[in-house]
């Protein structure tokens, strides 16, 4: 079930931060993603996002979207306004599913969103699709 | 002269006696409450009320006396219009300043809500008998009109035959201020009426005596019809009040049939009495000006001032009743002249160009013409006609713009629910998804080959898998019992249950869910066994739903779990105390109304408690905020009856 292409990559370089307010959907990511080897670091509201993003910068987000206080579209708002972080690639990852915040999602620069429940090959394709498009762009 | 003495003796007498037997508690509350009571009622509008009534609801608190409580809420009230109404002294209606009228309404309704928990209708009518009597002194007879129509709304939808008694007697009491006595008299016939023939007992509790005053004051000053009315509002005397109201009808009465002793016994009972303001606010400067009529030398004009009673319109006109008897005709003729100038000027021009506002927004000539003309036939003279024509059209149009704001209102209420379903869809959607998510995701992997995971992380697999299985459940059994709930179809099936068992049974089923480091605490009372004959099933959802709000608001501390049979006698109390986040006090009956969440970042659907009141209301027991705690956290408590209620036509 794992995509072929992705099976072998060596993806150590590559640094991604989760983000959810409930602890169990990033236990369950992390779970997920456990086979790669890059760096997954979690974040559990919006704020805590952006300061781990203004510690270190990651290549990947995955975003929930309702969160207390800073919600996701609004992390993605801030991100996408500071020219240091606005190239960060977000993949959200949300219970909402209407037509309308997937749009606003994708208005706001979000690359990519995966409904929950999140089937796991749909994550891991999506994931590795991300980094072939960050690879793609550094070249 | 003999005969003068002992009518002196006989009334000093009686009347004490009277006093005496019904002034030392007439509420029948706390007999302390009742001396803080006393106190706060005498300092309303003055100094020192606010302390007073304070100390009169840490009596009532104190003494767990409830009824206590409402009276502090309707002297609260009291006083606060006095305070408005003496700000507004000199001001004209239109001027008045509307946050006034708001302040007023608020603390109305603050005290209706509060005499409905405890349910004390009464007070909940009174509320707006002290507001009617605030918005008709300043004038303002639509906003009058718009609260009757209110009253006979809520009196009719609950079906309370005393709020329906008080609209006819607030219907007569409007008429007789307008001089329109025979209206007036239909609607007290009416309740005199209801009196005989009800048989709820907060109106019964009520003295008819008013009634008979009200009647006696419907007939042309002199009829002999006034005479037999006030005889048999004597005959019908329970209260002081009841007693003091009937001497002031005779004082005036033997003023007019020109009895000078029999005036001067009863004026001097009257003014004596501290409680004469609650019979008529104007009765000291009634009795100044009539003294100035009867005791003047002969050969002078007596000067009256009648400005300050021109509201009081029906205590000019005996002023001017007896100046005529006395022979004073200048004096007389004056005093109607100013009552007509009265009427036609102040009573229309505060309302003269609201009435044109209402006739053009509402358009509905029509319905006020059909009322003004019904209104025609009742008419005795030309002026009272175009008053009563104007008060009939503010009727109509009052009507009419209520009956606009009811299917506003209805219209309303239809949006709301639809909004409340969308808001519950949208968001149960998110609901359902959450324990979904980790229900499909942890199978998924635990779906994956061998060795992807060692034993212990597929244990832990498998429990979330459990875990957010059950929660998924709870929340479909949230979702249909509140829908079984709607339909009827709820069942409790009674059997012999025990306490400790059904504690036990709630705390297994909720302890995976406490946060960690956070303690569950089972206390009961004692070891013995505490059997009850209840639904065990029943019971045991209503604690797991208190214990599972416990544990999803709890991050630190403990969450103690007791039952005791010593707080309240025939009850098992159970109580929920946790240190978490807490209820804030304003909140404390928001949080038991569906789809309310106070964190909407916390799971679940909103409907816990809703359904938790239901079920304990169908159980004869009941679950509440207890608001008296305040050590960090939230204590609920929950008690039901060791026994089934003895009706119970929910059961089938």
């Amino acid at each position: 079930m794992i995509p072929l292409y992705a099976q072998e990559r060596d993806y150590s370089q590559y640094n991604v931060l989760a983000v959810d307010d409930i602890p169990i959907n990033l236990l369950l990511v992390q779970k997920m993603l456990a086979r790669y080897n890059f760096t997954l670091r979690t974040a559990v509201n919006g704020q805590q996002a952006l300061d781990e993003v203004a510690k270190q910068k990651p290549d990947l987000i995955l975003l929930d979207l309702m969160m207390p206080e800073i919600d996701g579209f609004e992390v993605i708002r801030r991100l996408k306004e500071n020219p240091e972080t606005a190239d960060i690639n977000i993949v959200i990852l949300s219970a909402l599913n209407s037509n309308e915040d997937i749009v606003k999602g994708f208005s706001l620069g979000a690359n990519d969103f995966i409904m929950k429940p999140i089937i796991m090959e749909r994550l891991l394709t999506c994931v590795t699709t991300q980094f072939q498009l960050i690879e793609a762009k550094n070249k | 002269m003999a005969k003068r003495i002992a009518i002196t003796l006989l009334l000093s007498l009686t009347l004490p006696i009277l006093c005496a037997g019904t002034e030392s508690n007439p509420f029948d509350i706390d007999d302390e409450c009742y001396a803080c009571y006393s106190e706060a009622e005498l300092l309303v509008g003055k100094p020192g009320f606010r302390d007073a009534n304070e100390k009169l609801l840490h009596k009532a608190l104190e003494k767990e006396d409830t009824k206590a409580q409402t009276l502090y809420y309707v002297e609260r009230l009291k006083n606060q219009i006095r305070e408005l109404r003496s700000k507004q002294k000199g001001i004209e209606a239109d001027d008045i300043d509307p946050q006034d009228d708001t302040l007023a309404v608020r603390m109305m309704s603050e005290l209706q809500s509060i005499a409905r928990k405890f349910g004390y209708p009464q007070y909940y009518y009174y509320a707006f008998d002290l507001v009617q009597n605030y918005f008709y002194n300043s004038h303002r007879f639509v906003k009058v009109a718009e609260l009757i129509q209110e009253m006979q709304r809520v009196a009719q939808e609950n079906n309370e035959p005393y709020g329906i008694w008080m609209c006819y007697r607030y219907l007569a009491s409007m008429y007789v201020a307008q001089n329109d006595f025979l209206s007036a008299k239909q609607y007290i016939e009416m309740a005199i009426d209801l009196y005989n023939t009800t048989s709820d007992p907060t109106i019964l509790r009520q003295s008819a005596t008013r009634l008979y005053c009200d009647l006696a004051d419907s007939y042309p000053i002199g009829s002999d019809s006034v005479r037999i009315n006030i005889e048999k509002a004597k005959e019908h005397r329970k209260q002081h009040l009841d007693t003091l109201r009937c001497t002031y009808l005779e004082a005036k009465l033997s003023a007019l049939n020109k009895d000078v002793a029999g005036y001067k016994i009863r004026r001097d009972y009257c003014i004596n009495d501290k409680y004469l303001n609650q019979v008529s606010s104007t009765a000291r400067q009634l009795f100044k000006n009539i003294d100035a009529i009867v005791f003047a030398a002969p050969g002078t004009q007596p000067q009256t001032d009648v400005s300050g009673m021109t509201r009081h319109l029906r205590e000019v006109k005996y002023i001017a009743n007896i100046a005529e008897n006395y022979g004073f005709e200048t004096l007389a003729f004056d005093l109607e002249k100013r009552l007509a100038t009265y009427y036609e000027g102040e009573i229309s021009k505060s309302n003269r160009i609201k009435l044109a506002e209402l006739d053009a927004t509402l358009g509905n000539r029509e319905l006020s013409d059909k009322v003004a003309h019904e209104s025609l036939r009742a008419q005795r003279a030309s002026r009272t006609v175009l008053i009563l024509i104007l008060i009939s059209m503010f009727g109509g149009l009052a009507f009419s713009f209520f009956h606009i704001r009811r299917l506003k209102r209805a219209n309303e209420k239809v949006r709301l629910a639809n909004e409340a379903k969308t808001r519950f869809v949208q968001n149960m959607s998110h609901e359902v998804r959450t324990p979904l998510n980790a229900i499909v995701g942890f199978s998924q992997l635990l779906s994956l080959p061998d060795g992807s995971f060692t034993e212990e992380e597929k244990n832990d697999f498998a429990n979330h898998i459990v875990n957010n299985s059950k929660m998924l459940t709870m929340l479909l059994d949230d979702i249909l019992n509140t829908s079984a709930m709607d339909s009827g179809s709820y069942r409790i099936v009674y059997e012999p249950s025990e306490c400790k068992f059904m504690c036990e049974a709630a705390i297994s089923s909720v302890e995976h869910r406490l946060q960690p480091g956070v303690k569950l605490n089972f206390l009961p009372e004692s070891e013995a066994p505490c059997p009850v004959n209840t639904d065990p099933r029943r019971v045991q959802q209503i604690l797991i739903n208190l214990l599972t709000n416990a544990c999803k608001h709890t991050a630190k501390g403990k969450i103690d779990l007791t039952y005791s049979t010593r707080v309240e006698p025939g009850f098992i109390q159970f109580s929920v105390t946790d240190t978490g986040t807490g209820v804030p006090a304003d909140q404390a009956e928001a949080i038991f109304q569906r789809f309310t969440k106070l964190n909407e970042f916390v799971q679940g659907t909103g409907l816990g408690l809703s359904i938790c009141r239901e079920i304990a209301g169908k159980m004869g027991g009941k679950v509440y905020l207890d608001t008296t705690y305040t050590e960090g956290g939230a204590r609920f408590i929950f008690s039901i009856p060791t026994e089934p209620p003895v009706q119970t036509p929910e059961t089938k």
